[in-house]
């Protein structure tokens, strides 16, 4: 019988990449742990001392085998803080907004966040990707699981439009995707909503008042005043914006194309000022979580802009003194790590600014002191000007 | 000028004789108008100590990035006279002296420490790390003598001078950024902002680990006596890389003895609505008076009294960092070193730009605000 290969035992102890696994790194991993801390530290000295052309390069081949040689996962090596580092360093070089690589560990941090559609709406406001079909397969995707197949075509078809490449894959997708949304084995929640019994319980949907302070438990049938959340019946749900607690009047006759450039205006206006960073985004949407919202009785308020009546509005406006229970369904907080890392990575202070390079002192997965940064540059040259150690340096 | 003159400070024997004045360089690369060392080292200097009270003469020792080990002798009169100089294979990054002054011991990037024995000028490798050493510290205790080195190899290692082999190895959890001694206390702050103080009597051991009272990197630390008992070193001075000393007393009960300040910044906020950080790159403590001096990325040194929690002075500008800083046995001079401490990475290094030592007459301006009332 032949000897067990070194992954064989460790199995279990290897997460899987969608890329597949390296055989050779992978054993390498698994049966020379010290050597990769020496192999480690040499990334992250090419990190601080990469003086050519293409520093990209460095970052994309430490994550590339980061991923391959930590094969149980990259828990203990901050990873959204690296790819943020490595975010950050090549944000002002705008040479690399369409480079697949940098395109790829945006997609990766995207992916890590609790809400990865902030991250791919900075990235199209910023240009970061927008001709790369693989972020509108990805962004399409990431909508597609989360039911709204709709806004999945729109992103692909977006994507069609601004030239994405390679095209075909953009094609094949979006091919791929009305097949699914035709044949109903996508999670179209739209659909089920539509085709489910009347009787259901709904998120935000209004109940009759009671009276008294409590919520009736009971939420379908009778108590229930409307089956739709929101004064427009029908609309919102086809619009996406399932959970929002205000319809929008939107004209049925505009094209979704046409809704879809809408959205992804709206979204990169919002985001175009301060779009230095990502994290801006994503902390802005931290304090939201952890704050409340003042809630205004919403039957005692219609909107600020007039929206096409129907009966169900009036009924609304009839029941003006009710009160309405919040924070019933209150959303769960989130306590991701990675906020903090974001906060350390910010000024301590918004009036202060650091006056040494805090990227190439906390870039990697570990610190490095000056005299380490200098000390990985020296070797460099060492190296490349012969023999290190008897070089007489001048 | 210079504001300590020798006859009024009847302690010191070292004066300044303000004609030498003259022989220093432009104003723009001198703005203190102190004393310029003579041949400085052709790069930055990372290591900078004085020789200890033992000997009469003063003497300077640098190491610096240029692999050089340099000697200079200070006179009173504020000249300095080159006398010296060894070479390690690689950048030096710290430089001790041994109690009796007769020797100097170094560490490099080379992996190697080395003992300089003056009197002879021979250099022997008196050992080695499996990284670049960054702390070099001579240990005199009553029953033994050592030499202790810490490096990036997260090991701190205790030498005798004789054998190749450590007398003891103490494995850290992380690579060792600044050390200081004073007998018997030894503290250790590596990466992750660790902090270790050991107690040297007997032997080197354990005493106990300090939670970092700084958010960011350490940088250096230095170790400080009791007020009224002068040879009792009590706690240490610890600088970040982002302006902020920390004055942290090892055994106090008193949580408000410990506190941290900042320093090396831009006074107010600048034109550009934003406050300049800045490293602190050095701290050193007045052996006589017990008050403190920073030397920072910004290109100025600052004067403390950490008991009046006050600022004492702060230096014009140098055109470069100041690096390493350190005072003479008997307080009388601050030696300081301008030249680049690669904190902006290696897009600012400048091969052209020249490095120098400067001597700052520092007796009278150290003394704390009370007496200098009096």
């Amino acid at each position: 019988m032949e000897p067990q290969p070194a992954w064989e035992a460790a199995k279990e102890n290897i997460q899987p990449l969608r890329r597949g696994r390296n055989i050779a790194s992978l054993t390498e991993a698994l049966q020379n742990p010290e050597i990769l801390e020496e192999k480690k530290r040499e990334f992250e000295e090419d990190l601080r001392a990469y003086d050519g052309e293409d520093p990209l390069h460095v970052w994309d081949s430490y994550l590339t085998w980061l991923e391959e040689h930590y094969p149980s996962g990259l828990h203990g090596l901050h990873l959204p803080q690296l790819l943020e580092n490595c975010i950050s360093t090549f944000i002002p070089d705008r040479k690399y907004d369409n480079d697949p690589r940098y395109v790829r560990v945006w997609l990766k941090f995207a992916g890590l966040q609790p809400y990865p559609e902030e991250v791919y709406k900075c990235m199209s406001a910023r240009g970061v990707g927008v001709r790369s079909s693989a972020f509108y397969i990805e962004w399409a995707e990431y909508h597609e699981l989360s039911g709204e197949s709709r806004r999945a075509q729109e992103i692909l078809e977006k994507g069609i439009a601004m030239l994405a490449e390679p095209h075909d894959q953009l094609k094949t997708a979006l091919k791929q995707l009305i097949l699914r949304i035709a044949q109903g084995s996508t999670r179209n929640f739209e659909a089920e909503s539509e085709d489910a019994p009347q009787d259901s319980r709904n998120a935000l949907s209004k109940l009759r008042p009671t009276g008294s302070i409590e919520a009736p438990n009971v939420r379908v049938g009778s108590n229930r005043l409307a089956l739709q959340p929101g004064a427009v019946q029908g609309l919102a749900s086809k619009s996406g914006l399932k959970n929002s607690k205000m319809a929008i009047y939107i004209d049925e006759n505009a094209s979704s194309g046409l809704f879809s450039g809408m959205g992804s205006l709206a979204g990169s206006s919002s985001t175009a000022h301060s779009i230095a960073s990502n994290k801006e985004n994503t902390k802005r949407a931290e304090k939201m979580a952890r704050q409340k919202i003042p809630q205004r009785l919403a039957a005692s308020e219609g909107p600020t802009f007039d929206v096409v009546q129907d009966a169900e509005s009036e009924s609304r406006n009839q029941n003006k003194s009710s009160t309405t229970i919040v924070g019933v369904l209150s959303t769960r907080k989130d306590s991701s790590t990675h906020m903090s890392l974001s906060n350390v990575l910010e000024g301590p202070n918004i009036n202060e600014k650091r006056m040494y390079d805090f990227l190439k002192v906390y870039g990697g997965t570990c610190e490095f002191q000056f005299e380490e940064i200098r000390f990985a540059k020296y070797k460099r040259k060492m190296a490349a000007s012969g023999d290190a150690t008897h070089t007489t340096h001048t | 000028m210079f504001g300590a003159p020798s006859s009024l400070n009847n302690k010191s024997t070292f004066s300044f004789n303000n004609s030498f004045g003259g022989k220093t360089a432009g104003a723009t690369n001198n703005p203190m108008k102190d004393f310029e060392v003579p041949s400085p080292p052709d790069d930055t200097v990372s290591g900078l100590a004085f020789s200890p009270i033992s000997l009469t003469q003063n003497f300077l020792v640098s190491g610096s990035w240029d692999n050089q080990l340099r000697c200079w002798e200070v006179h009173h009169s504020g000249q300095s006279v080159p006398k010296a100089q060894q070479s390690h294979q690689g950048p030096v990054l710290d430089v001790a002296w041994s109690d009796d002054g007769s020797k100097v011991f170094s560490g490099s990037v080379d992996k190697t420490v080395k003992m300089w024995d003056l009197n002879s000028n021979q250099c022997v490798q008196i050992g080695q790390h499996d990284g670049p050493v960054k702390t070099v510290h001579w240990i005199k205790a009553s029953n033994y003598q050592c030499v202790m080195t810490g490096s990036w190899d997260k090991t701190l290692k205790f030498w005798d001078t004789r054998s190749a082999n450590p007398i003891m190895s103490i494995t850290l959890a992380e690579r060792v950024y600044c050390a200081d001694v004073f007998y018997p206390m030894a503290v250790v702050s590596t990466a992750n902002r660790g902090i270790f103080v050991y107690t040297l009597e007997n032997q080197p051991r354990d005493y106990k680990a300090v939670e970092s009272p700084l958010k960011y990197q350490h940088r250096c630390v230095s170790i400080f006596a009791d007020k009224t008992k002068r040879d009792q070193p009590v706690g240490f001075g610890l600088g970040s890389i982002e302006g902020r000393v920390a004055i942290n007393n090892v055994n106090t009960n008193n949580p408000k003895d410990n506190f941290t300040f900042k320093c090396h910044r831009t006074n107010s906020t600048n034109t550009n609505g934003y406050q300049d950080i800045y490293p602190v790159n050095d701290i050193a403590f007045h052996p006589v008076h017990g008050t403190l001096a920073t030397v920072g990325s910004d290109g100025k040194f600052s004067f403390w009294d950490k008991d009046a929690r006050t600022k004492l002075k702060t230096s014009e500008q140098m055109d470069n960092s100041i690096t390493r800083c350190c005072f003479n046995a008997r307080g009388e001079i601050f030696a300081y070193a301008v030249g680049y401490d690669w904190s902006k990475g290696h897009e600012y290094s400048n091969s052209q730009q020249k490095n120098y030592i400067f001597l700052h007459p520092s007796f009278e301006e150290l003394k704390p605000r009370q007496t200098a009332k009096k």
